[in-house]
């Protein structure tokens, strides 16, 4: 099962990284060849120092030997820079198109899904995780390649200079295999248990410091200290274990290699005896100094493999379950487009045949919704908040689907039609306004962005924007942060106004959308709206009864259900919910 | 970085042992080379000597089992210093994260916080035992080398040097390249990130204005700079280990070159065994270099965490107050001029009431207008920028927290709930008796659906997340109602329940808090209508105060909220 979801991850990845063939294939093939030159070298240092020995019979090989080594050197420089440099942008540009599916996911894929996350976790996904990708896919390409050219090469220069030492050396290298693997082993269990205090930590803290105000009031901040101080003493001992855990790698495979590099210093030392002796040379064994001093870098380089891996376990644990976490996100289902039918402007009516719709399937929530909009009417839905209006507006742009019922667009089911004409057939304007990070005009613009200076400014001038534009020194030239922190609410409803003016839509929507703006500001923000709203179909969500009192149709709702609708003098007639509403809102 | 060490306290000794033991190591790796040029000068040489090779070889492996230990030993008195440090960073860290102001708080978001008691503390406790374990073994093998190499050949004491030199150099140098190709990089990840969550955050809006191929393009283009950035550094940066090995396998290549001549005119003292050491030292240098660049790269990290954790210390703790004993007889809220600022324009401003037992105050105000920073300053969250603040005649500077606690409940509008159960979360203001708990559920109107539940046994998850708003805000006003303080606050505290609903609950309340005061903050005219005096905020300023009736005739504003419910 582990395996299985390793090989899907994996194959996940070589597709996005198989793209770019090309560079990885020159970046194997300059890593190779770099590894490959650079474990020649010791072999050719070794046969070097023969060269010194007193008594050398060639003189004239060490300026030879020192001109191939040097140029060895160079060149394995020069391809393993070029290795690293190919394969480490084929890891930045894997992931960049990792994140860039990542990211139209979040435009395409139903609100129900992206509401499930919170938006801290997909961003993280987006960044930190694709980082960790982008590490730990470069270190596994390295190990793999590199690593493995270190051990073959390796083998293959030992066989070369001496096939018993080699043997002794291939077969002491289980040790260190074995070794890195236990440490490995011991070490994930460390870190689990680090983590999952550390996750405990996290959770309490959050907890108490998301309470800080009533811990306060309550008097309890000292309690929770203690709390805090008993997983902080957990955190002690796991942190310890796993810490330590981590720092045994290097010594302990360090004192593998030093018993791996006394026994080559004893066998090779007997083998170059027995070379003098003469029957090293008869067992096709002879061994020299100079290869007994290359012997004695390979033994250091041959576990490196080993080693680096137990290193970079972790980096990859984190790799893989950051990729497992984007590729989640990427594997959804797409929203559907919906249906192909034309929408027909101006739309005739919409409306809810006893609609039902939940967010999750154990909690029932919208029942049996029934209302009609006719065109060119003010549609005003009340209610608590959790009652359902901002559900009934998340309906009608098809952001959800309702699960039983007809919700009827222009007299055919609404699936019919495409879900972006539908969604354009409406200028909404939300409680929470959005901006983004640029210029006010881009703001303006968003719905229209080839729209022509004139148009911006009339839009401005009519959502009662121009006057306060005017006082910036740049203007429409402003530049606002993403959050648009400079400006008052007041002002981001006015540019919100302002860009939905632009498109100048069929119909419309505001979902409290005056609900955080001051009393002077309301007023523009108001006639702002009057203006907007002409002679359109509106669905207005309010809380405050009085901007709706002169709606078409007051739909009044209480925990997911229609409880009474009608026009004000109606509903006040009527006396029940609304009229009580009413009153208790007076405070009579 | 440097300041937090402070909090090594207890495991300062450890901190200053383990790099020692690290040391003695590194001399024992220094000295294998030594050991390896005398075996092939002695055991090898003319005939050779059988037993110095095999003396040599147990030599090796003894002097490896004693690295191990001092190693081994290093390792663990690094991960107590460096686990110590974090956990007592920890500690203060959220210690004086609960006494910073909830301003403050607020602005840094609970998200943040917890990142930085979480992953920062974690990144400068690795930071610091790696730098522990390797500070002083990679420079002392780098140097330990040079000297070693100089002393077995004497003559040619410039190679070893001026390699090492020039390969500290590249070294510096591509750290210094990298670093602001590295930091412009992060720039260009920090706008993936911002458009990231700019675009969940206008989910609605982008497909409401069908959008998505200008904020596709957008975020591509992001990407790509980021791509492109990212490629440049690691160009400088891959350079570092490439370049270091070609510097140092030049500087054996010289050796041999120099050596090959000495080793052969024997009459000088370089040997054989000398060459090979003179190459393996070359090559532990290296490594050691090697060591010091990722070493860097990580203490770079943990400084950069640090930084982070620092700016937090730095904040102002709240004042403590060093207590003053309440006036019985003095009114037991009154504001004189009082204003709160967060640093620009008031928060809210021109605060002059006085409120007396039983007296019952409504504020109301839009979202902004500052209804809730007066209830912060009431409670000392905000302290007074202008003004003063007295409760029960002495000023609310001079209460220690617990003074403050005993005189004031707090009902916010957003209640949170600790997981636990409704019976624990009851008893946070020391109530545990069944009866007077159920009593306060049936106030508040929350017997009803705990009923349905386990009642006071009911678990309540993380952040009360399995409880609707309004059932939350019910059991936060029941506890409130357990709480016996003079001082009563609802700060929106029944806003999630319908009118008729919330009109019902809040007389029940006040009609139990009629011996006390009550400041009962609202949006809506119908809460507030009945209290005995009104405060009309809007923008940060009062523009109203007085009973219902004189508000309706003198103030445009309120008039207009209680004609616009």
């Amino acid at each position: 099962m582990k395996a299985g979801k390793k090989s899907v991850l994996l194959r996940a990845i070589s597709r996005y990284s198989l793209r770019h063939k090309g560079r990885l294939i020159c970046g194997l093939l300059c890593l190779v060849v770099g590894t490959a030159l650079s474990m020649v070298i010791p072999m050719l240092v070794g046969n070097a120092v023969d060269y010194a020995v007193a008594g050398a019979k060639d003189l004239g090989a060490i300026p030879v030997y020192c001109a191939v080594i040097a140029s060895a050197t160079c060149l394995a420089g020069a391809f393993t820079w070029g290795g690293n440099v190919l394969l480490s942008t084929l890891c930045f540009t894997t992931v960049r198109d990792i994140r860039m599916d990542l990211y139209a996911k979040l435009l395409t894929l139903p609100l129900s899904e992206i509401e499930g996350y919170s938006r801290g976790d997909l961003m993280s996904r987006m960044t930190t995780m694709g980082e960790n990708l982008s590490d730990g896919l470069y270190q596994l390409i390295m190990q793999l390649s590199s690593g493995a050219v270190t051990m073959i090469v390796t083998i293959v220069c030992m066989y070369i200079l001496n096939w018993a030492v080699a043997t002794v050396i291939v077969c002491l290298t289980p040790l260190s295999a074995l070794v890195a693997h236990l440490i490995a082993k011991r070490n994930r269990v460390a870190f689990k248990k680090q983590g999952e205090n550390i996750g405990r930590m996290s959770g309490m803290s959050e907890e108490y410091i998301s309470g800080s105000r009533l811990l306060r009031s309550y008097g309890k901040v000292a309690e929770s200290e203690a709390e805090f101080a008993k997983v902080n003493d957990d955190l002690f001992k796991s942190g310890l274990a796993s810490q330590f855990a981590g720092a045994t790698v290097n010594p302990l495979s360090r004192f593998v290699n030093n018993i791996i590099y006394a026994v080559v210093v004893i066998v090779g030392g007997v083998f170059v005896l027995g070379t003098y002796g003469g029957w090293a040379g008869a067992a096709g064994a002879a061994l020299s100094i100079g290869g007994l001093s290359a012997f004695l870098s390979y033994a250091n380089q041959f576990a490196r493999p080993f080693n680096d891996l137990t290193n970079v376990a972790v980096e990859l644990q984190t790799a893989a379950a950051s990729g497992r976490r984007i590729f989640r996100i990427i594997g959804l289902e797409d929203e559907d487009k919906g249906g192909t039918a034309k929408v027909d402007l101006p739309v005739d009516y919409i409306e809810f045949d006893k609609v039902s719709f939940s967010y999750s399937p154990d909690k029932p929530f919208i029942r049996d919704l029934s209302f009609r909009a006719d065109g060119g009417s003010k549609i005003a839905l009340v209610g608590t908040t959790g009652s359902g209006k901002t559900t009934v507006i998340n309906l009608i742009m098809r952001f959800y689907d309702p699960d039983g019922g007809n919700l009827i667009y222009d007299g055919e089911d609404i699936r019919k039609f495409s879900r972006a004409d539908v969604r354009r057939s409406f200028g909404m304007v939300l409680q929470d306004t959005w901006l983004f990070g640029g210029t006010i005009r881009e703001n303006i613009a968003y719905g229209k962005p080839d729209a022509t200076e004139e148009e911006i400014r009339h839009a401005a001038e009519i959502a009662h924007l121009d006057s306060f534009v005017s006082t910036l020194a740049d203007g429409y030239d402003t530049v606002i942060s993403g959050d648009g922190e400079e400006l008052s609410e007041g002002q981001k409803q006015l540019i919100a106004i302002a860009r939905v003016f632009l498109v100048s839509p069929e119909m419309l929507i505001l979902d409290e959308a005056t609900a955080s703006v001051d009393a002077i500001t309301e007023r523009s923000v108001q006639s702002a709206f009057a203006e907007l709203m002409g002679n359109k179909t509106t669905f207005v969500v309010a809380h405050r009864l009085s901007t709706i009192k002169d709606s078409d149709l007051i739909v009044v709702m209480d925990g997911g259900k229609v409880v009474e609708k009608g026009t004000h003098d109606e509903l006040v007639r009527l006396g029940g919910l609304y009229s009580e509403m009413l009153k208790a809102a007076c405070g009579e | 970085m440097v300041r937090l060490l402070r909090y090594l306290k207890g495991y300062r000794a450890a901190a200053v042992i383990a790099p020692l033991f690290k040391i003695i190591e590194a001399m024992i790796e220094l000295a294998i080379p030594l050991l390896v040029a005398d075996m092939i000068d002695r055991g090898l040489g003319g005939e050779g000597n059988i037993t110095v090779i095999v003396w040599t070889g147990v030599i090796l492996i003894a002097l490896g089992g004693i690295g191990l230990g001092f190693s081994l030993s290093c390792q663990y008195l690094a991960s107590k210093a460096a686990v110590g440090l974090g956990c007592n960073i920890r500690a203060a860290l959220y210690s004086h994260i609960q006494r910073l102001s909830p301003g403050d708080i607020d602005r840094l978001g609970t998200g943040t916080l917890v990142t930085r008691l979480s992953t920062d503390v974690s990144q400068a406790q690795q930071g610091f035992a790696m730098f522990i374990r390797l500070i002083l073994r990679a420079p002392v093998i780098a140097i330990g080398a040079v000297i070693m190499s100089v002393i077995v050949a004497p003559h040619i004491w410039y190679v070893p040097v001026v390699a090492t030199a020039l390969a500290m150099g590249t070294l510096i140098l591509v750290m210094l390249l990298s670093v602001p190709r590295y930091t412009k990089a992060e720039k260009m990840l920090d706008n993936v990130s911002q458009i990231t969550g700019e675009t969940i955050r206008g989910e609605r809006v982008i497909r409401a204005f069908a959008a998505e191929k200008s904020s596709e393009k957008k975020f591509n283009d992001a990407a790509a700079r980021h791509n492109t950035s990212s490629a440049k550094a690691s160009l400088v940066s891959c350079l570092l280990s490439p370049l270091g090995s070609v510097i140092i396998n030049l500087s054996v290549v010289f050796i041999l070159w120099l050596g090959g001549g000495t080793v052969i005119s024997s009459a000088n003292s370089f040997t054989q065994g000398d060459l090979i050491a003179l190459v393996n030292y070359m090559s532990q240098i290296l490594l050691a270099l090697i060591t010091i660049s990722t070493l860097l790269v990580i203490v770079s990290k943990a400084m950069a965490s640090g930084a982070r954790i620092n700016a937090i210390f730095d904040m102002p703790e709240m004042p403590k107050g060093s207590g003053a004993v309440p006036d019985p007889d003095a009114p037991l809220v009154e504001l004189r001029n009082a204003a709160f600022s967060f640093g620009g324009d008031n928060a809210v401003g021109g605060l002059n009431f006085t409120l007396r037992r039983g007296e019952v105050l409504g504020v109301i105000g839009t979202t902004g207008s500052g209804k809730s920073v007066l209830a912060g300053m009431l409670t000392r969250f905000y302290r007074a920028t202008e003004g003063e603040v007295l409760l029960a005649g002495r000023n609310i500077l001079d209460y220690t927290d617990g003074q403050i606690c005993s005189l004031v409940t707090y009902a916010p509008q957003k209640p949170l709930l600790f997981s636990g159960t409704v019976r624990s979360n009851l008893g946070l203001g020391g109530e545990s008796d069944d009866e007077r708990m159920n009593d306060a559920l049936a106030v508040a109107e929350a017997a009803g659906f705990l009923s349905e539940k386990q009642g006071l046994d009911t678990v309540v998850n993380q952040k009360g997340s399995n409880f609707s708003g309004g059932e939350k805000q019910r059991i936060s006003l029941a506890r409130a109602l357990l709480k016996d303080a003079p001082i009563l606050i609802l700060d929106d505290a029944a806003s999630a329940l319908d009118y008729v609903t919330e009109a019902r609950v809040m007389k029940k309340v006040l009609g139990r808090a009629t011996d006390k005061t009550v400041i009962n903050i609202s949006q809506r005219p119908g809460t507030v209508r009945h209290a005995d005096k009104i405060l009309v905020l809007d923008g940060g300023k009062v523009v109203g105060f007085g009973a219902h009736d004189e508000l309706m005739r003198t103030c445009s504003l309120y008039a207009r909220m209680v004609g616009s419910v």
